[in-house]
Formats: structure tokens, C-alpha cells, sequence
């Protein structure tokens, strides 16, 4: 069974924020509710100063811990499946929060409200899709919590098709974000493959998960430009 | 009459001596019901940590250090937002760690 990631390249990512544009289209998140953010901050001493753009979504962590609280509290809103993807179920959804407060990333989003893409000029993308027709996990609800999802609606697509293989290649099976990236500096695909390019990449820039201390084991690497933060 | 009146005798009876009879049965560890869980201010999370285990607000509040690497936005920890509501994650786990069981009438929600 395939395990999905990401791996973003900060040495080569240029901050022009098209993978935060395209998921925002594709999974019509608002801003109050980001599930793809661009972090920048300048690292380094004059003249030797420069600037580290970071896009951060959700990590999809082997261990994460938005899921063992909701279990805790018997709510088990959240999953994570066979391919390593965590997904929020809307309907189970209580709104109380604590995914939000334990996620070391501050990945889960609380929408107060569903508000358009775009107020004002009409229904856009995902809008245009009749609310019950959507794939459930573009059927948010107000004060619930949502956050990336790896586009599962494409994965899942691909596994009904039988075309895991394609999955990180073809427009179809590749989540938004990592498909519009001029830099090429994102990369998605099964890290249990040895021989996948995303495994190769990740070995051979010795990229790093992010705030490893907190024992959530990311499926999410970095490629960090020096002084970069982890 | 007398009929409803040995009834309501042996109802009664029933209900005095049953928790003799369930003595043996081992102690349920009680749980502290604090309410439905909620991160507000007056909600489950506070009352757990503030009412029951005696933390002062800024164990948690006053120790945040600046953390970039944090997707929402408004939540960004920075020493600026250490008084509008944010928290130290390291903090959560001193005690949230395995193994750690402190002493109280509650179930611990470890890690």
C-alpha cells in the first residue's frame, strides 16, 4: 500500500504563492479558513541576508495528534486511511477545537462561516457545484473544522481508476497545489517506494520534517535554503 | 391496596440492599464531568486545566516563544500574541507524554 507526501523544496520555491491560489480554487478555502498558507521570513546578517519561503499545509502525520484527541474525547471526527491521508469528517465535526490546540503545526482551520470565494462575483469553481453533489470533503459546514486534505478527491479518483501510478504525474490524480508550481519546487508521491522521485529527492537533498521534536512524524519534507527553520 | 403496598415494600427493599450486593464489583474510576468539550475561555479544556489541575493562566500563556512555522495566520505564536490566547505546544507536553500518569480523580489523556 502506497503512503502519499510532499516533499517542498524552500531552495527553490519562489514565493509566488500559485499552490496557495490553486488549492484555494480547488477546495474553495476562504480566508479566514487557509488550508495552504505562504510563511516568509529573512534569515541571515547584513550583507548576507536573504529570504526563506515556506508553504505550509497540512502534514498528514503518522502519528497525528488532531486525531488522537478527537478519539479521546469519543468524538472521532478524524481518520487517517490506508494511503497515509488524514481526513476530517464534517458530520461528526463538534466544533470544539482541540484538534486545532494540539496540532504542533496549527494546520485545522475553525470556519465560522461559509463564505464565498469571491463576495460578490458570483459562484466560482467548487461553488458552482450543487452543495450535495460535491465530494464529501468539500461539504464543509459552518464551526466545524477542516484542513487539507492531499486532495483526496483526485487520490481517491485514482485508486477507482487504477492509476495509483500516475498519482504526483497526471493533472487528474495530482493534488492542486504541487501541479501549478512554476519552480518546481513541490513534489508529491509514495514515500514506502524506494524508486519513487519523491523518495529519491527527499534522500538526495537530505530534507528534513518540521519540528520533529513533537513525535508527529510528518509526511511532509523540506529541502531547507540555509538558515531556513525546522 | 395491600398488594400495591407489598410491592412498593419489596421495590423499596430492593433498592436499599442492592449496593451491598454490588460492593465486590471493582470501582469504575470516576470522571469529572466538566461538560461538553469546547476550547472556550468557560469551556471543557479551561475548566480541566484551570479549575481542576490549578494552573494559573500564564503557565501556558506567558511562555510562548516565537514560532513561525505555524499555518493559521492569526495564530502565529509571537511574544505579541502571548497575552490574545496562545500557548506553548512544548508546554502541553510535559505532562502529555507517555508513561506520565499525575494523580487525580480523572482519566489523564495522555499521548
Amino acid at each position: 500500500m502506497a503512503k502519499f507526501g510532499r516533499l517542498i523544496d524552500t531552495k527553490r520555491c519562489m514565493g509566488c504563492r500559485s499552490c496557495v491560489a490553486a488549492c484555494a480554487v480547488e477546495n474553495h478555502f476562504t480566508p479566514d479558513a487557509q488550508w495552504n498558507a505562504m510563511i516568509e521570513y529573512e534569515v541571515g546578517t547584513y550583507p548576507d541576508v536573504h529570504k526563506i519561503y515556506n508553504t505550509m499545509n497540512c502534514m498528514h502525520c503518522e502519528k497525528p495528534s488532531c486525531k488522537a484527541i478527537c478519539d479521546k474525547i469519543g468524538v472521532k471526527a478524524i481518520s487517517k486511511n490506508e494511503y497515509g491521508v488524514v481526513l476530517f469528517d464534517y458530520k461528526k465535526c463538534i466544533g470544539c477545537g482541540y484538534c486545532a490546540s494540539v496540532c504542533p503545526y496549527g494546520v485545522p482551520q475553525m470556519n465560522a462561516e461559509l463564505k464565498s470565494l469571491n463576495p460578490g462575483k458570483g459562484a466560482q469553481g467548487m461553488e458552482t457545484i450543487a452543495y450535495a453533489e460535491r465530494h464529501p470533503t468539500h461539504q464543509k459546514k459552518p464551526k466545524t473544522a477542516e484542513k487539507c486534505t492531499f486532495c483526496w478527491h483526485k487520490i481517491e479518483k485514482a485508486i477507482k481508476d487504477g492509476k495509483t501510478d500516475r498519482i504526483g504525474k497526471d493533472q487528474d490524480y495530482t493534488p492542486a497545489c504541487d501541479l501549478v508550481c512554476p519552480t518546481q519546487a513541490r513534489w508529491f508521491g509514495d514515500l514506502d517506494d524506494p524508486k519513487s522521485e519523491i523518495s529519491m529527492r527527499i534522500k538526495a537533498t537530505n530534507a528534513v520534517q518540521l519540528k520533529k521534536h513533537f513525535g508527529n512524524a510528518p509526511q511532509v519534507y523540506y529541502t531547507l535554503d540555509k538558515g531556513a527553520k525546522s | 391496596m395491600k398488594t400495591t403496598l407489598f410491592a412498593s415494600l419489596v421495590l423499596g427493599l430492593s433498592l436499599a440492599i442492592a449496593p451491598a450486593f454490588g460492593a465486590d464489583a471493582p470501582v469504575k474510576k470516576k470522571m469529572v464531568f466538566t461538560g461538553k468539550p469546547s476550547m472556550a475561555v468557560e469551556g471543557r479544556f479551561h475548566k480541566l486545566h484551570e479549575k481542576q489541575e490549578k494552573l494559573d493562566c500564564n503557565d501556558c500563556h506567558d511562555k510562548v516563544q516565537e514560532d513561525i512555522l505555524y499555518l493559521r495566520k492569526d495564530d502565529r505564536m509571537s511574544k505579541a500574541l502571548a497575552d490574545e490566547g496562545q500557548a506553548d505546544r512544548k508546554g502541553c507536553l510535559t505532562c502529555h507524554k507517555p508513561g506520565y500518569k499525575p494523580n487525580g480523580p480523572h482519566s489523564f489523556w495522555g499521548v
